[in-house]
């Protein structure tokens, strides 16, 4: 090819045309004037309508059955390591200060970050804040194993290959769902938000369906609750959503996203309600806001947030 | 010598000035009252809080802020937003009807029934996704499946907005030719 004008593309056929107005559609990147083009190419010629109801049945009657086939079985998944990779080795530049754990992960999230990605399987995962685990599959089983933090998994169906989640001592054995593990406090959290799971450590098996979670201590019986599913996936979504949550659960939960400790010193202003939403990426807005509403008082230290009462 | 206070947008840092100026301190107290009422009209407190923030901001920058009756004044302009966004919500709404009739009108979600001559055609769609690149694979899955829509795409995959379509155009392409085919 010589220097010039490149050559034009050939004109999209027919079939292409359709293709891309369903994309269009499907990705809800139109205009009430790309309505009117659409509606006046389609008017056009009875082709160009056949065309583009093939392509929008392609769209409709796609199989949500499918899952691609498994390319690696084995320790690492090199997609996720190239993934995270990066992002583990800021990890261990940020955490100076009292790091237990240094070995490397398969997947892993900084402090502040939710990741998100697709695992060999098709099986999708997000890791919150300060978060880690390692996923193995082979040819009978399938293993995620959280070291840390939290992370939600929609599970690709595979019955060949049964997965299970070990986290903090208890096996959670999947059953065509998607759940939450939450390992970062002193007890283990697991809330199903689709499907089924049964939490199983030695002998004892708990059952935990759609809507329910549970928070698991080996001293005492695991008690299924219900929760919010709309609070309990905005971390997904890259918010913090507080409704009518005490002061004291709100910083708790804030403290996830940001590096050291948020201390409460007043017991009294901890239980005070409060609601709103705060985005993780931008905490300190969320932070001030919610000083200016609750009148608190911060006092910011290197890796270390004190609140108080204002004072009138 | 007469000196006239001029209102600069450093002025009106509602939130994290706590009453060093009368007009803001007057803004804040009626914040709650605000919210409240904006969220009624529009069902999410969410949508509420931001367009209440909107309205302090251009409360506090405006050239000629009416001192006088500042909770009025605050009020007049939440509720210009407030009609702003109702009709703005009414075009969306009509717009994702529209899209919504042009891709599904006539489909019948409930009953997926696989007729056994569709399920020829059902394995070589098989194929055909097995075939295609992985990341064209996960545009056309994660649009059709997972929910997410155009710029989540693009930022999960690292790819440009326009990019996440051109993979959707493809998918599709090589997917009705590939019915087509098992069809004749």
């Amino acid at each position: 090819m010589t220097s010039g004008k490149p050559a034009a593309s050939p004109p999209a056929s027919v079939e292409e045309t359709a293709a891309r107005w369903v994309a269009r559609l499907a990705l809800k990147n139109v205009t009430e004037s790309d309505l009117l083009q659409l509606g006046a190419w389609l008017a056009a010629s009875p082709a160009h309508q056949a065309a583009f109801d093939d392509a929008r049945a392609t769209w409709t009657e796609l199989p949500s059955e499918y899952r691609p086939p498994i390319k690696h079985a084995g320790w690492r998944s090199p997609r996720a390591v190239a993934t995270f990779a990066a992002v583990a080795a800021a990890a261990c530049a940020v955490f100076v200060i009292g790091a237990p754990h240094l070995m490397p992960h398969d997947l892993a999230s900084p402090t502040g970050a939710v990741r998100t990605t697709t695992l060999a399987d098709g099986t999708r995962l997000w890791l919150d804040s300060d978060s880690a685990a390692d996923f193995h599959i082979d040819s009978d089983s399938r293993t995620l194993r959280l070291a840390r933090g939290r992370v939600h998994i929609a599970v690709a169906a595979d019955p060949q290959r049964p997965l299970t989640v070990k986290a903090a001592g208890y096996d959670i054995k999947d059953i065509g769902t998607a759940f939450t593990v939450d390992a970062s406090g002193t007890d283990l959290h697991v809330a199903v938000t689709e499907g089924r799971v049964d939490v199983k450590r030695g002998n004892a098996v708990t059952a935990l369906t759609a809507g329910k979670r549970v928070v698991l201590n080996p001293e005492h019986a695991a008690a299924p609750e219900s929760f919010n599913a709309s609070s309990e996936a905005a971390w997904r979504d890259g918010r913090i959503l507080l409704d009518q949550m005490t002061l004291r659960a709100a910083l708790t939960e804030i403290e996830r996203y940001r590096p050291g400790r948020i201390i409460l010193l007043d017991d009294e202003l901890g239980n005070r309600r409060v609601s709103g939403t705060l985005a993780i990426d931008d905490l300190d807005s969320g932070l001030n806001a919610l000083a200016a509403t609750q009148r608190l008082r911060f006092q910011n230290f290197p890796y270390l947030l004190i609140v108080s009462a204002q004072h009138p | 010598m007469a000196t006239t206070v001029s209102r600069s947008p450093s002025d009106a840092k509602f939130l994290d000035e706590h009453g060093s100026s009368d007009l803001s301190g007057e803004f804040r107290r009626n914040e709650r009252s605000l919210v409240r009422y904006i969220t009624m009209h529009t069902g999410c407190r969410a949508t509420a809080e931001d367009l209440v923030q909107d309205a302090f901001i251009r409360a506090g920058t405006a050239s000629t802020p009416d001192v006088r009756n500042p909770r009025a004044f605050l009020f007049r302009i939440a509720l210009n937003l407030l009609t702003n966004y109702k009709v703005q919500r009414r075009r969306r709404r009509a717009l994702t009807d529209q899209i919504r009739t042009l891709l599904w009108d006539g489909v019948d979600e409930a009953t997926p029934e696989r007729h056994v001559s569709a399920r020829q055609e059902l394995s070589q769609v098989y194929r055909v996704m097995d075939d295609l690149p992985e990341r064209t694979r996960n545009v056309l899955f994660w649009s059709r499946f997972e929910g997410l829509n155009q710029a989540q795409i693009a930022a999960r995959l690292g790819i440009s907005y326009q990019a996440v379509e051109k993979h959707l155009q493809k998918a599709i392409t090589r997917l009705t030719e590939a019915r087509q085919q098992e069809k004749s």
